[in-house]
């Protein structure tokens, strides 16, 4: 199964994403609070390009495709951001020192991290390439 | 989403209706903050009607935790549905915040010394 998704750099639309993924994962047999996690994973990425790599600029696009063939789960997400972030060299944020300094990020990535099983990024010509794979086998109903 | 703010026996409450991504967590954190400039530092969240949470949402509360410990306040999280609560335990935030059935046992948590 094959589906795709194309919106605008805009926070707001960031409902409409958790929209389209949680439509295309209804398609599958999987336990629901997997579906949910994998939803928070995705927002989270592209929660992630809008603000940080294209700062919400409306002109920009960004494009979800989601490939779930047997039991794997492949998300890509793609924009031409100008914010080149490896997520492979995310640091693992410890919950206290983000108390102390009073930060508001930092837990996405973590999310994101403890969500997916593979998380990748690379650079495509000018486009932000960022994939995202979940084995489902021992998640399938 | 919806954020609905009231003040009673100088205890905020706030109710979050609906989807808290990093859209709504914007007005969130206006009402946070208003709140600590007003001095209000005991703060219990009704997540009865929070469908759905992601970091930007529990940054807001992270990033003020801090100033309401400083200040002997509390936040406390009550009526929170599973898959709210999983995300606090996947980020092990309920080792850092209060999480209680009903707002009952918020309020006995906020005015516990």
């Amino acid at each position: 199964m094959h589906t795709s998704f194309t919106t605008i750099c805009a926070r707001e639309k960031l409902s409409d994403i958790r929209r389209f993924l949680r439509q295309t994962l209804a398609k599958i047999e999987v336990a629901e609070p997997i579906r949910q996690e994998i939803v928070l994973a995705v927002d989270e990425a592209c929660a992630n390009a809008i603000i940080h790599g294209n700062q919400c600029d409306h002109n920009r696009h960004l494009h979800l495709e989601v490939e779930i063939a047997e039991d794997k789960l492949l998300v890509t997400i793609s924009d031409v951001g100008d914010f080149e972030q490896d997520l492979a060299q995310h640091e693992d944020h410890d919950l206290h020192s983000l108390i102390e300094q009073r930060k508001k990020g930092g837990l996405g990535l973590k999310l994101i991290y403890t969500i997916m099983d593979q998380v990748n990024y690379h650079k495509e010509g000018t486009k932000n390439v960022c994939t995202l794979t979940k084995n489902l086998g021992t998640s399938l109903q | 989403m919806e954020v609905i703010n009231t003040i009673s026996d100088g205890v905020l409450r706030i109710a979050l209706i609906g989807e808290l991504d990093a859209s709504g967590a914007i007005n969130l954190d206006h009402v946070i903050k208003k709140a600590l400039e007003d001095e209000y530092y005991r703060i219990v969240v009704d997540c009865k009607q929070l469908d759905y949470i992601s970091s930007a949402g529990l940054g807001v509360f992270i990033s003020y935790l801090q100033d309401i410990t400083n200040h002997d306040g509390k936040l406390v999280f009550y009526n929170m549905k599973e898959n709210v609560q999983n995300v606090f335990n996947l980020l092990g935030l309920q080792n850092v915040v209060t999480i209680t059935g009903d707002l009952q046992e918020a309020k006995k948590v906020i005015h516990a010394h």
